[in-house]
């Protein structure tokens, strides 16, 4: 496979216009390997005769499939131990005695890839919050990829991924062994409902959340991009919510929505008093 | 930081000790679970010990039970390195007193991850 620099320009629109996702040029050779599968399920006997295709078939659903494969899944469990704890340590006890009338949380996982974020996050809920039991939580999952959102909402896992980031105690408590997967008790996996959403597009309808996890996501945005971003998932918070992002992201000073502040070894941001 | 290898293949060891050593820990390594227990009980200052299930004299799961109830290096971390993967047994070794434990085949990184929750890394 391989095609022209005026196809892979081609390609970067694409992604780019229907998942705000910004592919630099020198990483060319992740078309190659992303959208084999793709090009191949199109009919297209290489990457070339696929965006020729492409540039002809305007359809909504080739393009999505192209912006789809190329979104990066990265992800583990607890990733990033210090948001973890934060979460344990502060965030979650403000928003616990904030909401002590209405006995409701809403947490939304944005950007969820396979889902074990939300699933960490309900974890996390069981084994120190033993209060939250008869309250009303809700964690919810979105992503831009359907295969991704499936497999989550699966809450099965191979060795490889529950090897990541998953203490062993957690693993025999909350997740039971299935041959050579792991999968995710039904206690948590009711906790927990995923739903495909692209961060860019119209959301679709969800609760008001009292607390977003949006990382590592934002750093492939442009700059325009990644204000609307935080525009909306701005207008999904609560006032007195909270907003985490990724270690090495920061919700630019430009948009006046957010308020960092810094606990328990992190940054996170809450809604600014007059937007 | 310094951690104690043990495991009865020379490889492993030796692969083992270079992720361990890329990471920053020093090491040291032991053949089976009685030669690991001789070198704590010889040996002051291991912060973390990487441990095998399988192997001839003492078997991992022994070893730990041995070094907890004697009280050797009692803030040392141990993590049990093993295909096995049932559930009642990583739960036994976890009431032996394991920390942690870490199927093979696992990703160097997935070594680090365990690594940093056991605060041994930042």
């Amino acid at each position: 496979m391989g095609c022209s620099d005026s196809d892979y320009d081609y390609l970067r629109q694409v992604v780019l216009a229907r998942s705000a996702n910004r592919i630099d040029p020198s990483r060319n050779s992740l078309f190659e390997a992303k959208l084999k599968p793709v090009a191949r399920a199109a009919g297209a006997a290489n990457l070339e005769e696929f965006v020729s295709l492409l540039r002809i078939d305007q359809t909504p659903h080739l393009q999505r499939a192209v912006a789809e494969a190329m979104t990066i899944h990265e992800t583990s469990f607890f990733r990033d131990c210090k948001v973890f704890d934060a979460l344990r340590e502060t965030i979650l006890p403000r928003l616990i005695a904030a909401n002590a009338a209405s006995r409701s949380l809403r947490i939304w996982s944005a950007a969820c890839s396979t889902g074990q974020e939300a699933y960490s996050v309900a974890m996390l809920l069981r084994e120190h919050f033993p209060a939250l039991a008869d309250w009303d939580v809700q964690i919810a999952g979105t992503d831009i990829s359907r295969p991704v959102i499936e497999y989550a909402k699966l809450g099965r896992y191979r060795r490889m991924e529950v090897n990541r980031g998953l203490p062993a105690r957690m693993l025999v408590k909350y997740l039971v062994r299935d041959g050579e997967e792991w999968e995710v008790l039904p206690k948590l996996r009711s906790m927990c409902a995923f739903q495909c959403a692209n961060l860019c597009g119209p959301l679709p309808k969800m609760p008001v959340f009292d607390l977003v996890l949006l990382r590592n996501v934002l750093l492939y945005f442009t700059e325009e991009d990644r204000s609307i971003v935080f525009r909306d998932v701005r207008r999904q918070m609560t006032s007195d919510g909270y907003l985490v992002l990724g270690a090495s992201e920061q919700a630019e000073d430009s948009t006046r929505l957010f308020q960092p502040e810094f606990a328990t070894g992190c940054y996170f941001y809450r809604p600014s008093a007059a937007p | 930081m310094r951690a104690l290898i043990v495991d009865d293949s020379r490889f492993i060891r030796q692969h083992l000790r270079q992720l361990l050593e890329h990471i920053g820990l020093s090491c040291e390594e032991a053949n089976d679970g009685r030669e690991a227990l001789r070198k704590l009980r010889d040996s002051e200052g291991f912060d973390f010990m990487l441990l095998d299930v399988n192997m001839p004299q003492m078997s991992g799961l022994e070893c730990v039970k041995t070094l907890r109830d004697a009280g050797l290096h009692p803030p040392m971390k141990v993590m049990m390195v093993t295909t096995e993967a049932d559930h009642s047994f990583i739960r036994r070794a976890l009431e032996y007193g394991a920390d942690e434990f870490l199927m093979k085949p696992f990703t160097p990184e997935s070594l680090r991850e365990k690594l940093m929750m056991l605060g041994l890394v930042a």
